[in-house]
């Protein structure tokens, strides 16, 4: 056993027996498979064409036929929220993907090489740190156009501050513990560290910092497309719903846009449930 | 103040500067190099000929190198002097001024309502017992949830259509009206921000509860009350202020999208 | 809303980059002051702590 696998050698087992008693945790979980589920065979199983017209059914309350009722041009609403899953989605995943990539590559190296490097680096953070997520989005919006390129673009840069500032000082912690220095006199090379040790002993911050900052881009990207400039009706995105259903809601007919709503705030609640617990995890295994 | 305070004040402030050049800096170039001729849209849709665009060009300065532009913007809009828009052709600082008195309120509004709701409701969960704690909690994890416009539909849904409480439309006449017709989006954009506060009031509260000059105090036989206030609450404010300061800035930045 | 907001919002819809710009600068600016003077004030009133929100 070498010293790197002594020093990760916690397993996570007692949070796992943990997560088996909280029905909290299980219930988000249920519901992020479910969203995810939908996400990826939705389009496939939903009882109507998203976007045909039903014209003897306008802003119709549920019913048997239309379980969630048509929208204000007589689209079934249900097949739409199935089908707007997906969009809704990916744009955070992206968002988080990339910007957790750029900002742990971004941290590493100036935990690693320190000096200039993390002067640089940590200066950058603070000027992106300086401009809000959704304040980057609208200008890439005014730059790109309308769409939802311009603004994942724009919250993948938004949200790596965060992930550089915790990972940075994650990675210094690991980088001054001893067996980093056993490896480095054993002749491990830097790449091997970082990737075999250091990573892997990073892994439940940046997963935690990930769930966390999945939450934040869904609810940035749903606000853009909801103001109109993110994803463009008659595409089925849930912000673009909400929005669409606003006229139908004043005149009595809510459920365009409530039931879009309760899937955002119901997808939300389970990443942030499942964040809290993941960030109590990592901050267990710091210990 | 001693000098060492100076002098952390100087770096502080030449911190500010520098992110403030910078963060202009990256705000111009990226603009500068949209996709896209500004002559196009300085034309106002209709098709340039060759002199008009000599003419826009030269009145705009595009011909000059990008750094020249940046130096123009930033100078002008240090004088006060903000540009015109492509759009409506008049300047950016009149489609401001009659706005940023509405936008101002909006927020002054929304403080009010996150300082008062997110502190007595993290106060409320750190002292009131074990059940006020799990109440507040499952509010708080709905409010952080909630996205501003899911909550505004909502609002509008219940005390606009339903029970017809408060207006849907317009900023109204005259302060009192003014605020009216805010309360809904004050709200909308402040549960967030409460949930966010009352979180961190009550992680703050209940870690000086624990904290070893309360028990101190405890031990020298303080009132309960007079210990909270002296002890718990004025050592927990400066995090809690530091969040709040944190939050009315986003919220700002917020505000201004939604 | 009639404010700020529906002003950037259009102003980015249209294109209306003069708009756009100088609102971000605005808004930015506020972000960084107001984060700056919570900092100064933290540290006055409990220098302690100052140290602790930097790692934060």
């Amino acid at each position: 056993m070498s010293i790197g696998q002594l020093a990760r050698g916690r397993t996570p087992a007692p949070a796992r027996r943990a997560a088996a008693h909280d029905p909290l945790l299980i219930a988000a979980a249920l519901v992020l498979v479910a969203v995810i589920g939908i996400a990826l065979l939705g389009p496939l199983r939903s009882p109507y064409d998203p976007d045909q017209l039903y014209a003897g059914a306008v802003s119709a309350p549920p019913s048997l036929a239309h379980p969630f009722g048509t929208d204000d041009l007589g689209r079934d609403v249900l097949s739409r929220v199935l089908a707007g899953a997906r969009p809704s989605i990916a744009g955070p995943v992206i968002v988080v993907a990339v910007s957790t990539m750029l900002g742990v590559a971004v941290a590493v190296a100036s935990a690693w090489f320190g000096g200039a490097v993390d002067g640089i680096a940590s200066r950058l953070v603070d000027v992106i740190f300086a401009i809000p997520g959704l304040v980057l989005a609208v200008l890439a919006v005014a730059m790109f156009g309308k769409g939802l390129l311009a603004p994942v673009v724009a919250l993948s840069i938004a949200y790596m501050p965060i992930v550089v500032r915790l990972v940075r000082a994650g990675a210094r912690a690991e980088l001054g513990r001893p067996y980093i220095a056993a490896l480095r006199i054993q002749g491990v090379g830097s790449l091997a560290i970082c990737f075999r040790h250091l990573l892997p002993a990073l892994l439940p911050t940046i997963l935690a910092q990930a769930t966390v900052g999945f939450g934040y881009a869904m609810l940035d990207i749903a606000a853009i497309s909801f103001l109109g400039l993110g994803a463009q009706p008659p595409a089925s995105d849930w912000g673009v719903m909400i929005a669409g259903g606003q006229p139908a809601l004043l005149t009595g007919a809510p459920e365009q846009s409530m039931f879009p709503a309760a899937l955002i705030v119901l997808t939300v609640l389970a990443v942030n449930i499942v964040g809290a617990r993941t960030t109590t995890w990592a901050e267990a295994k710091d210990r | 103040m001693s000098a060492n305070a100076i002098r952390q004040l100087a770096a502080k402030l030449g911190g500010l500067l520098l992110t403030l050049l910078l963060a202009s800096i990256a705000i111009f170039f990226a603009v500068a190099l949209t996709p896209g001729d500004p002559v196009t849209a300085l034309a106002g849709g209709v098709r340039p000929t060759p002199e008009l665009i000599e003419a826009i060009r030269a009145e705009h300065h595009l011909d000059d190198p990008v750094w020249m532009q940046y130096l123009r913007w930033v100078g002008g809009v240090l004088q006060g002097d903000l540009g015109t828009s492509f759009v409506y052709k008049t300047p950016v600082a009149e489609l401001i001024a009659p706005r940023i008195g509405i936008s101002l309120l909006l927020v002054a509004y929304a403080v009010v309502l996150i300082t008062v709701f997110g502190i007595g409701s993290g106060i409320l969960a750190a002292v009131r017992g074990p059940r006020a704690d799990r109440a507040v909690l499952v509010g708080t994890s709905i409010g952080v949830a909630m996205p501003t416009f899911v909550v505004a539909i909502l609002l509008i849904w219940v005390f606009g259509r339903v029970l017809g409480w408060f207006p849907v439309y317009g900023t109204g006449e005259g302060l009192l009206d003014n605020l009216y017709h805010l309360t809904l989006p004050a709200i909308s954009l402040a549960v967030l921000y409460i949930a966010y506060m009352s979180r961190i009031t009550r992680g703050a509260i209940v870690a000086q509860q624990h904290a070893e000059h309360v028990d101190t105090a405890r031990v020298r036989g303080l009132s309960p009350s007079r210990i909270f206030r002296r002890h718990v609450l004025l050592n927990a404010s400066p995090q809690i202020l530091a969040v709040s300061g944190a939050t009315i800035a986003g919220l700002i930045a917020v505000s201004a999208v939604a | 809303m009639g404010g700020i907001g529906s002003l950037l919002t259009e102003a980015a819809a249209r294109k209306d980059l003069p708009v756009v710009q100088v609102l971000s600068l605005l808004l930015v600016t506020v972000f960084v002051v107001l984060n700056a003077v919570v900092d100064v004030v933290i540290a006055i009133i409990d220098p302690d702590s100052v140290k602790s929100r930097r790692s934060a």
